[in-house]
Parts: C-alpha cells; structure tokens; sequence
C-alpha cells in the first residue's frame, strides 16, 4: 500500500522500509523496481539506496536507470555513486552493457560518473589474464 | 512539509555516512560478485565505455582521454593493456589525428598524446607539431612533450632543448612547461641540459630545476659537481633537497653529500630557537624593504606557499595563517619542524628506478602514491613502482632559510611578510610584535 500512495513521501517509505527488511515478497521487489522511474526525487533515492539491499533487485541496471532519471537532483547521483562503484570492481562488463542501453547524449548524469567509472575499473584489482 | 523535508534529509544524511563508511555489504551480500576482474577484459570494456562518451561528449570524453594517458605515463597500465588499448581505440582515435586540409578535430590533442602514449606512429609527427605550437594551451603541450619525452624521441628532446636555452625565441610559459615535461624523463641528457640553462631560467623556475634534479641518483651528482665547478650556488639546494639526497640508495651519492655539507639532520635541529633569537634582534634594530621582500617571496616561498592570492598551494594559504603575530612568524619560518600539522607531514617516497620524490601525500591507495611536490606540481607514482615510502621528521617547509639569503634579502622578507596587507596597499600594517 505503501509503495502505491498517491503521496511520495509514503512511497519513499515504503522502498525504505522495504530495504530494511531486505526480503521482501516478489511483487513488492517488482514494483519497488519501477519506482526507479517515480516522478519524485526522494522516491528514487529510496530505490538507489534500497538497489543492493532487497533480495532479487539487480543493482546494477536498477541503479543505472536511477541515475538516469535523476534529473537535476544533487544528492540521487552521489548515493547512486557510493552503491555503483564496488560493483564496477567485479562486473564492468554488465555494466557496460547496460550503458549501451542508453543514448548518453539525452543522460548527462550517466555520461557525467563514466570518468570515475573508467577510473573505478581501472583500479580494481586484476587476476592474471588468461589470454 | 518542512517536517517531512526534515525526516528526509535526516535519514539521507544516515545512509550516506553509512556509505561512506563503507558498510554496504560488499561481498556475500545481496549482489553477485565474480571475484578479480580479468585484466584483458577490465581493459576491453573500459576502451568500448571511451568509444561511447567519445561519440557522446566531447568534454566528458577529454577528461577520459586525459585521464588514461595520465595512467599511461605514470606507468599505472602495463604493455599488454597498452596493446589492448591501442588495438580497440586505433580505428576511433586514428581518424582525429590531423590532415592536412582536413578540419581540426575538438578531441585531436587527446588523440595526438595518446596515440604517441600508445606507441602509434601516426601521432609523433602531430605531437612534434602540437608541442612546439604557441598558440595551444600549455597544459596541453606539456603533456604531448612529455608523452614524446617518454618516449624517446629525440627531435622532442631537441624541442625541450630550444624552450630552455632559446630566450629570444621561447617565453618563460615555455620554459615552464619544458622543464615540467622533462621531469619524468629518464634521459641521461636531461641533466646537462638543465644545468646548462639554469642560469637563464626565471627565478621561480630555478627551484624546479632543482627539484627535477635531485630526484635521480645520476643527475643528483651532475649537479653537485656543477655546484662544486660554481655554476650552480650551493644555497640553491635547501635543507630537504639535501635530505632528498641522503635518502638516495646511491651510496655514491650520499657520500658526495656527506662530503660537501657534512652529516645531514634528518629531524628538528633544536638549535633553530637561537637562530630565531637572531633574527628576532636583527629585526628590531633594522627594517628592510617589503617590495623587494615581496620579490624574495615570489622566487623562494611561493613555490610552496600562498599569498594574497599569489603563489602555489602545496603548504598553508600565509594570507590568513601562521602570521597572527611576530613571534609566530618567526618561528614558523626559521624553525618549521618545531610544529607540523598531520597534513603537512612530508613523505619521502623511493621508485623502484631510484628516484627519490619528498612531498605531501594527495594520494595513498593500493593503485598509486600521488604527492604535491614544492613547485605545486602534483607527481604520481604507480604503487608497483613505489620502493621505499617514508614519513619525513623534517617538515617540507626546509630549515635553513636565512642561509640561503643575505642579510639584507632576510630583513626585505620579514619586512613583506610582517605586513598584514601586500605593500601596494596604502592601508597595510605592521602585525604585532606578540
């Protein structure tokens, strides 16, 4: 009920809540998925803080989309960022892949982070390449 | 609404600090991790993300391409990455190189350093081109100097050569960013060529020309037999280069040290108190001349230290700071190991090919060791080259100051810098005495 409320902050509540408890049912980690696209900023934060907490989201496309639809929020890109970059380490290649979805020339905030993204990939620490 | 803004802004502030430090679960948690990325691979899709922002940005795409041939030049990539780079970048970056006739691509001084970074032929004719060309920016010709620098390349060796020596031809900019270009050079002609024109550089760059000197064993010793021919003045090199040199795994060099200017303290020498006693007499007796104090500043401490919005920020902004009052003044200037703050402890960082670097740490991380050196230049070295990385009892701020200065230059700069104001400033005043 609480992710459905008309009112955002009750919506932003509810996606807090639900990282708190980080299982929750499957219907709830759909809706909480798109919410990623709720109209208001505090509700997205709630989701990009919630992305690697709550059992069956996928972080990574989750948190990308956030990001995206950030807008001209300060506060959306910098949390996206703490909970992006240990990913980056591990799996840049789902990352990578998940940017090709998007048209970077309409998503500055994505384009914006892929400097420290390179960078955070960069630095991760390597195993002996095989090829 | 504002309650509700409250609750928000309250629990953002949580779990950013929870962020912060570090308390996502990182592994094990709620996300799939694969274990160490695959070197090859990290390298592949970090060129395929550089596509996409090049066709996307061109600002963003500049600070990327920047950025990794930074990583390049500091030896942070190794050559297998290089060729990994090389081979998925080359048909993207090749066509913005110049041609003639063509329209000068916004992204070409990116593509020209990294094409030369990465060993691509096609670049070292425009990086020749881009270096020697006045009219782009000097951060820009420096970094495609020292890309040909590092390379090799001696038509650039010869263009450095020119910048230094050549006064009726190049400015004082160019000589800047000449000798900042040289310093990761590892050519045994960099030194000669530094001593040769030393004399000819502009006061604020002298200091620099030392400090890329005493960074190597070999030009360390060019240049204490140049001090010891007279072309260089012995007052030329503080109490920390001398350090810097001690701390050489030379032990030719450290004897050469020893015989020139004895054993070296390497702490606080507790006798600087009768030497600020010194001073302190002589400052009441007499008053120097504050503008050509402002002069001695420029060309000795503004290397390090800010002032009325003039100078390089690798110590303490003296606007506002260390001059409350005369006594404060003194001891901070002659006696700068007596008290250093944690940030401005200086490291002493050894390479693995025997340069020896002393500056404030920016950055300590398991990839690279990045100091501010004196000159406010910013040096990173890859943590795979790193030796030896120390923590000096010195303060980067060198003891000795008034050795380095007459009389009259020391009473010129103690009357600049007892000014609360610069001297053009009708309304300066002398700060109190306590």
């Amino acid at each position: 009920q609480l992710l459905t409320h008309t009112d955002a902050s009750f919506r932003a509540w509810g996606v807090r809540a639900a990282g708190n408890f980080h299982e929750v049912e499957p219907a709830l980690v759909s809706k909480i998925a798109e919410l990623a696209q709720d109209p208001a900023a505090d509700v997205k934060l709630q989701v990009a803080i919630a992305a690697r907490k709550v059992k069956g989201l996928e972080p990574l496309p989750l948190l990308v989309k956030v990001l995206a639809q950030a807008g001209d929020d300060p506060i959306i890109p910098q949390v996206v960022w703490q909970n992006l970059h240990p990913l980056l380490e591990t799996n840049s290649d789902g990352f990578l892949a998940i940017v090709k979805q998007y048209d970077l020339k309409q998503t500055p905030n994505l384009t914006k982070i892929l400097p420290r993204a390179t960078e955070r990939i960069l630095a991760a620490k390597k195993k002996e390449s095989s090829k | 609404m504002s309650r509700r803004l409250g609750w928000i802004t309250s629990w953002i502030n949580i779990f950013l600090l929870v962020g912060f430090l570090g308390l996502w679960p990182d592994r094990g948690g709620w996300c799939q991790e694969s274990g160490d990325a695959d070197a090859t691979t990290q390298i592949n899709t970090v060129a395929d993300l550089l596509l996409l922002i090049i066709d996307a940005d061109e600002a963003t795409a500049r600070d990327c391409l920047n950025q990794l041939a930074d990583k390049i030049q500091n030896n942070e990539l190794d050559e297998r990455s290089r060729r990994a780079l090389s081979d998925r970048l080359r048909e993207k970056l090749g066509p913005r190189l110049p041609r003639p006739g063509a329209a000068r691509d916004p992204l070409a001084n990116e593509a020209i350093t990294l094409a030369v970074l990465l060993r691509e032929p096609a670049g070292v004719e425009p990086a020749r081109a881009l270096a020697s060309d006045g009219k782009q920016p000097a951060e820009v010709r420096q970094r495609v100097l020292a890309a040909l620098l590092l390379t090799g390349d001696k038509k650039a060796h010869e263009l450095a050569e020119a910048m230094l020596t050549q006064g009726d031809r190049y400015d004082g900019a160019a000589r800047a960013l000449a000798l900042q270009a040289l310093t990761r050079s590892t050519s045994p002609l960099v030194a000669p060529l530094v001593i040769r024109s030393y004399a000819r550089l502009e006061g604020p760059l002298q200091p620099k020309a030392i400090e890329l000197l005493t960074q190597r064993p070999a030009s360390s010793k060019a240049l204490l037999e140049a001090i010891g021919r007279g072309e260089i003045a012995a007052s030329a090199l503080n109490a920390n280069h001398v350090a810097k040199l001690m701390a050489s795994r030379d032990p030719d060099l450290r004897q050469l040290v020893v015989a020139k200017w004895g054993t070296v303290r390497q702490e606080r020498n507790p006798q600087r108190q009768q030497v600020i006693d010194d001073v302190r007499q002589r400052l009441e007796r007499e008053t120097g001349e504050p503008v050509a104090g402002q002069k001695i500043f420029q060309r000795l401490c503004a290397q390090c230290h800010k002032i009325h919005g003039e100078g390089q920020e690798v110590g303490p902004d003296i606007t506002a700071n260390g001059r409350a009052n005369v006594e404060q003044l003194l001891s901070n200037v002659l006696d700068p190991s007596l008290v250093i703050g944690a940030s401005y402890q200086a490291r002493i960082v050894v390479t693995s090919d025997g340069r020896v670097l002393t500056g404030l740490v920016v950055e300590d991380s398991p990839q690279r060791v990045s100091l501010k050196v004196p000159g406010g230049k910013l040096e990173t070295i890859a943590r795979a080259d790193v030796e030896e990385l120390r923590v000096s009892e010195l303060s980067l701020m060198p003891e000795g100051l008034e050795k380095q200065l007459t009389a009259t230059e020391l009473l010129d700069l103690f009357a600049f810098l007892t000014l609360d104001k610069p001297p053009s400033d009708p309304t300066a005043r002398r700060i109190p005495p306590r």
